[in-house]
């Protein structure tokens, strides 16, 4: 039976979501309209209905005016309630911010900005439908931050689906509520997977030979000074021979820089291997090794540091997106 | 739905608060265990707020449930009155209070919570009691709003809130009630059984009337649509008491009956031609018409001025002419009646069954009555001539009281013989019994008296209480004689007051306190309002409702009144969304603060933005550097400004005003 009505199921989902995307396009900064709010009475909406119309029986049929009154005080609640609860998200406006890059899979905070526009609202309704849920108490006049959490799902500029605002209040007998598309795009990592480390690479072959590297200890060789060289490494010496300006270039061994190179991890999908070096650079960064990365069309050099780490697993989420299959996200 | 959504902590007193204010109206005719039970639940309920004692386990739940069951059918032998099942719908709510765990419990209790106070109408429908179940709603409001705020959050102001949530439904209330088709009732349904009987009631013995007439109360509001008759008129007939057992008079108990039916029924739909018997009454003048609101007696008995025709179905007139109701007054009826106060009754000839019923006394009681009746009797010309020898005697040495001294087994021989102080009932008593052992059929009719103007209706209470006699004489009929008339014709003249200023002496009635002016004032305004709220609020019906809806909108038709109806509701409901919106209006700005903001906007508008939380005068000694040839016009602005924002300075107000306007950062005629 499910089954049978999953294919229609499908087909007015692909609908709402059309109709969504015409109804609320996605913006960065949304207030909601009328457009964009939708209403509808609660499982105890209705229950509070039919309790009310029981009453209203009871009233009819005693013949009496107070029960009666009280029936129709009832509907009359019911009708109040909407332009309470409808208000309750009138004209609120959500800004999207920023997120915070994450590795697939994790949550990512989200922060949102609300902007009451004047009006006191309560007990709002903020989430993703895989995300957390919080309430939101907004005093007018002050703009609010937020921060929502969303799970991450695939590697890349992950666009998680919209984001859902709804309330109760007053009364809980109307649910008002908005889907909304704030344009988030969320930067994610690879999901690190645990790995040996890289046999050494290109530097394999070359084991003992020293290489010039800046802030090495072993003197090298000297070359022509260039801007920009610090003038610690000025050979003076040379210079006051009236041999020219030249910079000592000093060497140190090969064993502390580590190549991470897409080439090394042969035999497995390239979501597999970028994992993997994702991985590998946060080894190396937590061990305060240099690393760079080496990927088919890019080569970052050696380095250390938080921004390095960061501009490194930035190439690995942004290398070959993976296709999406709907938009808005898709499978991992 | 969200997981968690375990109820708030506040909402639970909210609830408690709103379930006591729901349940204390019913107390009135709760049985006294079930009101023990309903205190023991709430101790346990805040019991287990409070994580002292456990929740009941599914077994100790059936077990209560079904002990209440149990009782209510042993208090009441039925579970199918409107009291079991009302009782039965206040332990059901509470028992759920002891398993409410979640959101939906929680609004199941509230929605019973509804439906008590509902219930409460059926019982009782004073103002005082609409006013109190608004208190009740404002308090079950709260509830909800709390059940609805969330856990976390700050607490939001509930109650002024409720109250603004329930001020606004009584406009769409009014409407709806004014304007929602009205449908009869649909099928019969059980209405309170067991409530005590008030007013006059079906027999009669010595005491009765007069312990009736103390205790006061609203027995009926009578509103006449042209003249009203004097007060010597106004006997409100209800019952016909033809049966005397020695001490206490009742109807008689025909087991059949040779004219035909006992009671003719209204009927409303064929037009039946009348019973024969209707003929033995004779209407001699044009009938005046009244209508009447009878408060609940819990007996079929109506009252209303001789000789009296209704219309309303489920009434009928008996064979005395008096109006009954099909089973019993147990809700307030309204009904319409014309009565031509000059009639005759069974003028020709009284049928021997009713002569014989009418001349019936026990064996054996007040022998020296009788013995005298008889005397009398051969002495006197006619019936007539004997009356008046009875009334003679009795307006001689007779004393009309509220407390009369105790009679014995032969009653009418104590008060006539020996003690010669009674109330109606004892004259009235007396004077039927004197008749029929003098050979003259007469009877005993019970109702009331008189009634007190109050504006623009007459109020009928239960200090107006009277029995008085019917003779049947040759030639007249059936004749009222009121024997009190004969020793306190003021009683008859002026009202009971006329009488005894103080006759009620209940200390619960505020008739009690007429003697205090302010007091009777007060009541009276009270009966006006209560008056006015059964005429307009209880009795509006279906005919009412076509009255105003075509006083509104000329012809009715289902298309105009909808749209009355939906458009008069969206009406309310838009003005509520514009109270919202005013209510929540942004805080205007003081003056020179608006001054200070429009200055920036200049300001901006060169590209020189003032940083967030810089204060006035940074900004302003920041400009004044970056634009030193307008460091004057620049600290003008400051300085009154400042002299506005912080003296209040009026002046300085009105010149910060004219800076502002004139001072250009860029301007024509300024270079920077």
């Amino acid at each position: 039976m499910w089954k049978l009505l999953a294919k229609p199921r499908r087909w007015v989902e692909r609908r709402f979501q059309r109709f969504l995307e015409r109804a609320i396009p996605r913006r960065q900064s949304v207030k909601l309209g009328q457009k964009q709010l939708f209403i509808l009475p609660t499982a105890n909406g209705w229950g509070y209905m039919f309790a009310a119309s029981l009453i209203w029986l009871l009233g009819t049929n005693y013949e009496n005016n107070l029960a009666l009154a009280l029936a129709y005080f009832l509907a009359a609640l019911f009708l109040v309630a909407i332009v309470h609860t409808f208000n309750n998200l009138f004209r609120l406006e959500i800004k999207y911010l920023q997120a915070k890059p994450v590795f697939a899979g994790e949550m990512s905070e989200v922060q949102l900005q609300f902007t009451p526009g004047g009006v006191n609202r309560f007990a709002i309704d903020a989430y993703w439908s895989e995300g957390n849920r919080i309430r939101l108490q907004l005093p007018r006049d002050e703009p609010q931050l937020i921060t929502l959490y969303v799970p991450a799902k695939q590697r890349g500029w992950y666009r998680p689906p919209r984001v859902t605002l709804e309330t109760t209040f007053p009364v809980g007998l109307w649910r008002c509520w908005s889907h909304i598309d704030l344009d988030v795009l969320i930067l994610t990592y690879p999901k690190p997977i645990t790995c040996k480390p890289l046999p050494h690479s290109a530097s394999d072959h070359q084991q003992g030979q020293l290489q010039p590297v800046s802030g090495g200890e072993d003197f090298y060789s000297l070359r022509s000074y260039q801007a920009g060289d610090s003038l610690k490494h000025v050979a003076w010496k040379h210079y006051a021979q009236g041999r020219g300006l030249h910079t000592k270039n000093y060497s140190a061994h090969l064993d502390t820089r580590i190549w991470l190179d897409w080439s090394l991890l042969p035999g497995l999908d390239r979501e597999a291997r970028l994992s993997r070096l994702a991985y590998l650079a946060l080894e190396a960064e937590k061990l305060r090794d240099e690393y760079g990365l080496k990927l088919p069309g890019l080569e970052l050099p050696p380095n250390r540091g938080k921004n390095h780490l960061q501009s490194i697993l930035k190439a690995l989420a942004l290398f070959e997106p993976p296709t999406t299959s709907v938009a808005g996200g898709g499978q991992p | 739905m969200s997981p968690a959504l375990a109820l708030p902590r506040a909402s639970l007193a909210w609830m408690l608060l709103a379930l006591v204010a729901v349940i204390v109206p019913h107390c009135r005719h709760l049985p006294i265990w079930e009101i023990a039970a309903i205190i023991g639940i709430l101790i346990w309920r805040v019991q287990l707020h409070r994580g002292l004692w456990y929740t009941p386990g599914r077994w100790i739940k059936l077990l209560l449930a079904l002990i209440s069951v149990v009782g209510l059918r042993w208090q009441y032998g039925t579970l199918l009155g409107l009291e079991p099942m009302v009782g039965l719908l206040i332990l059901s709510k509470m028992l759920k209070l002891l398993e409410m765990h979640r959101f939906r419990d929680a609004m199941t209790v509230v929605l019973l919570g509804f439906f008590t106070t509902a219930t409460q109408f059926l019982f009782s429908q004073t103002i005082v009691d609409f006013i109190y179940s608004l208190l009740c709603f404002v308090l079950l409001v709260a509830t909800l709003i709390s059940l609805n705020q969330g856990q976390n959050s700050r607490p939001i102001p509930t109650l002024p809130l409720a109250i603004k949530l329930t001020l606004q439904c009584i406009p769409v209330m009014v409407v709806l009630f004014l304007v929602f088709p009205r449908l009869g009732s649909l099928w019969s349904v059980p209405l309170p059984q067991n409530a005590a009987t008030t007013g006059v009631s079906g027999s009669m013995s010595p005491g009765d009337i007069s312990k009736l007439t103390q205790d006061g109360g609203r027995a009926f509001t009578v509103s006449f649509r042209g003249a009203v008759p004097s007060n010597r008129d106004l006997y409100w007939r209800g019952i016909v008491m033809s049966y005397f057992d020695g001490r206490t008079w009742s109807p008689s108990r025909w087991g059949s009956y040779p004219e035909g039916t006992l009671v003719e029924w209204v009927d409303g739909s064929s037009r039946q031609p009348h019973q024969s018997w209707r003929q033995q009454g004779e209407a001699l003048s044009a009938p005046i018409e009244y209508e009447i609101i009878l408060e609940p007696t819990h007996q079929p008995w109506l009252f209303a001025l001789p000789l009296a025709e209704v219309d309303e179905s489920g009434t009928g007139v008996t064979r005395d002419f008096t109006l009954v109701k099909e089973g019993v007054v147990s809700q307030r009826l309204k009904y319409e009646v014309r009565s031509s106060l000059n009639y005759t009754l069974d003028r020709e000839e009284l049928s021997s069954w009713a002569e014989s019923s009418n001349l019936q006394l026990p064996v054996d009681v007040n022998p020296t009555t009788r013995k005298t009746a008889q005397e009398w009797a051969q002495s006197s010309v006619d019936s007539e001539a004997l009356i008046q020898r009875f009334l003679t005697m009795v307006s001689s040495d007779f004393t009309y009281t509220l407390e009369p001294p105790p009679l014995g087994v032969n009653s009418v021989d104590d008060f006539l013989w020996r003690t010669k102080q009674g109330f109606c009932e004892h004259y009235a008593s007396a004077f039927v019994f004197f008749m029929r052992a003098a050979g003259v059929p007469a009877r005993v009719v019970a109702g009331y008296q008189g009634g007190e103007w109050i504006e623009n209706f007459m109020q009928v209470s239960q200090s107006d209480a009277h029995a008085w006699a019917e003779v049947w004489l040759p030639e007249k009929g059936w004749t009222r004689v009121d024997p009190t008339a004969a020793v306190a014709p003021e009683r008859v003249e002026s009202g009971i007051q006329a009488v005894f200023a103080r006759s009620v002496s209940n200390p619960l009635s505020i008739e009690a306190y007429r003697h205090i002016n302010l007091m009777n004032r007060l009541r009276l305004q009270l009966d006006i309002w209560n008056y006015n709220w059964q005429r307009w609020v209880l009795n509006y019906d279906q005919e009412q409702q076509l009255g105003l809806l075509s006083s509104l909108l000329g012809v009715i038709t289902w298309w105009n009144a909808g749209l009355l109806l939906v458009g008069s509701v969206a009406l309310i409901l838009g003005l509520v969304t514009l109270y919202i919106w005013l209510a929540n209006r942004p805080t205007r700005l003081p003056t020179e603060m608006r001054l200070f903001v429009k200055f920036c906007q200049k300001c901006r508008r060169q590209g020189l933005v003032r940083r967030q939380g810089e204060s006035a005068r940074s900004f302003i000694e920041r400009l004044q550097q970056r634009y030193p040839k307008q460091h004057a016009a620049l600290q003008e602005i400051l300085d009154l400004f400042e002299l506005a924002a912080y003296a209040e300075d009026k002046a300085a107000l009105k010149l910060l005003r004219r800076a502002v306007t004139r001072f250009a950062l860029v301007g024509k005629g300024v270079k920077t």
